[in-house]
């Protein structure tokens, strides 16, 4: 027997989570690469979304230039931080996964605990610039412009990402030291040096998503750990190295969260968690299924 | 060029190189011979660097290098073509060329240097296979990548571990006489081979690592004259007791310039079975 779901409600839902899953691949695409490159499980990462996020509190005022100022300043921080994290790295870098996780843990809250003494405990307000603080239509419904244009921003920096992966002698370091680091070392090029650009991109990318999807995933105090879990949950789901896994996973991610939670509200607590067991239980190395950067 | 000196390396069980000392002169092919578990691997991972020696030197153009990071020896002049290969598999032949063409020895004052169109003319082949990936190359055209890539690194010493394996036995040859050009172009070349007649055909000296050991270092020409002595001896090596196994020591982390043309015929005709 035929169910007849109507469609017509689950629109606005569905867009929002395109919105977040696009959020979700720009956040989680640097701690794929940390950990499909450099073989670092960075517990940080969230940290630098949410500095990125804290600077667009503090500098956005609804202008256009105080967008582009806040997404300059969130990047070159975030950046900053990541190559901050590579360097404290050094020495535990050719150790064990917990030893990695154990240091990067404690960056995270030590840094979680700055950014709280200098922000405030509290969910700080984001002001989007005025052009897109309205809404659009869309197939009937009313939309939030600014995560309209969010999306195709969104798109942008995933298809440049992907340039960046193809087309860029960075990128194809990146793919080469996926598949074989001890062989790039022995190409004459310095794992030290693969960390630390690895990092800091890994900060870059995540500052971007932070200014930028501020309105939507908001700094305080928990956005930290809310970043660094659903981009855990990306890495599991899109396996290791993989650009097009990461983005299957992170769209998959953002409808679970809207789309999902829509059509069955009493099930949102455990919905995400529970397609990821799903996926780890028919295929265990991701959507993506093979090791690899596309 | 290449000299060790009571090199003694090994892995986190025990030592596998028992102050292995060798001198390869400029331009000329050393070849190490040895059976399976003698050590001529770990050897050629020590000189590169992906395994850190516990005792003795390795130099390189007079340059102590034993204890450096890969990428450092690299750049002091070692170039390395593994065992199995190992190209790249998502990367395609022209990116593996553009990724190993060695930037920081572009400039490098007199000579020409290895460049990919030099590359490309010493192994045709590789230039109809420019759009194709490394796991879609046939052995023996991912041996020539991995020859290419090193190659490009502009070394002083090349280090070749096995190249002949697994390789049909035509094209073994054709790789074998590219070894010899390459020597003849002022290359230092290190050739570990477990096939006698691969290392007999090219080198111009002979050494047998036996658990570790070497048991044998004499000229090429030797071993040419009575090639049955030698296979003899390494028979005799396969029967031989390993000596008692000893603790590793401390803490286990875990160019020369073409001087006339090349002719290798390693054409188009290359085995094309995956």
């Amino acid at each position: 027997m035929a169910v007849d779901i109507p469609i017509d409600p689950y629109v606005v839902p569905a867009l929002d989570g395109v919105a977040y899953g696009l959020l979700v691949f720009v956040a989680a695409a640097g701690l794929v690469l940390c950990f499909g490159v450099a073989g670092i499980l960075n517990l940080a990462h969230g940290t630098l979304y949410a500095i990125g996020g804290y600077t667009a509190a503090a500098l956005l005022d609804g202008g256009w230039p105080s967008l582009l100022l806040a997404l300059a300043v969130g990047v070159i921080a975030a950046t900053a931080a990541g190559a901050l994290v590579a360097g404290l790295l050094t020495r535990v870098a050719a150790r064990t996964h917990l030893t990695q996780a154990l240091l990067t843990f404690g960056l995270a809250l030590v840094g979680g605990s700055l950014l709280v003494r200098a922000f405030g405990p509290d969910d700080q307000p984001v002001r989007v610039p005025a052009a897109l603080d309205g809404s659009v239509v869309v197939a009937g419904h009313r939309y939030a412009a600014y995560r309209l244009v969010f999306i195709v921003v969104a798109a942008l920096l995933a298809g440049l990402l992907h340039l960046a992966v193809r087309r860029t002698r960075a990128g194809m370091l990146v793919r080469a030291a996926v598949d074989d680091a001890e062989m790039v070392a022995v190409l004459g090029v310095s794992p030290t040096w693969i960390r630390v650009g690895v990092l800091a991109a890994a900060g870059a990318l995540a500052g971007a998503a932070g200014v930028l999807g501020a309105p939507i995933i908001g700094p305080g105090p928990d956005t930290a750990d809310v970043v660094l879990l659903l981009s855990l949950v990306v890495v599991v789901l899109g396996g290791l190295g993989s650009m097009t896994g990461t983005l299957l996973a992170a769209l998959a991610v953002g409808q679970i969260q809207t789309l999902g939670v829509a059509l069955a509200p009493s099930a949102a607590p455990f919905l995400l968690f529970a397609a990821m067991a799903a996926v780890l239980a028919v295929r265990a190395r991701g959507l993506a299924a093979t090791r690899r950067t596309t | 060029m290449l000299r060790t000196e009571r090199l003694c390396a090994g892995y986190a069980g025990g030592i596998v190189l028992h102050e292995v000392s060798l001198e390869v002169a400029a331009g000329t092919v050393q070849a190490v011979v040895g059976r399976n578990g003698a050590g001529k691997t770990t050897l050629v991972h020590a000189v590169a660097g992906l395994v850190r020696p516990s005792g003795g030197r390795i130099e390189i153009g007079g340059t102590q290098v034993a204890g450096r990071q890969p990428h450092r020896i690299a750049r002091a002049g070692v170039g390395l073509v593994p065992q199995g290969r190992r190209v790249f598999s998502r990367l395609t032949v022209a990116e593996h060329l553009a990724l190993a063409a060695a930037p920081w020895r572009a400039a490098t004052p007199g000579g020409e240097g290895w460049t990919v169109a030099r590359i490309l003319e010493l192994l045709p082949r590789l230039a109809v296979r420019l759009r194709h990936r490394g796991d879609q190359l046939s052995g023996g055209e991912q041996q020539m990548l991995a020859i290419a890539r090193a190659l490009l690194g502009q070394p002083r010493v090349l280090l070749l571990d096995e190249p002949c394996e697994g390789l049909a036995p035509e094209l073994a040859a054709r790789i074998r006489d590219l070894v010899g050009a390459l020597a003849r172009t002022g290359l230092t070349v290190l050739l570990v081979e477990q096939q006698l007649p691969h290392a007999i055909a090219v080198a111009d000296r002979i050494a047998v690592l036996e658990y570790g050991r070497v048991v044998y270092d004499r000229p090429a020409d030797e071993a040419r004259a009575d090639p049955g002595a030698l296979a003899a001896m390494l028979s005799v090596a396969a029967v031989a007791e390993p000596p008692a196994p000893r603790p590793v020591p401390g803490l286990w982390a875990g160019s020369g310039q073409l001087t006339r043309p090349l002719s290798t015929g390693m054409s188009d005709d290359a085995d094309r079975h995956p």
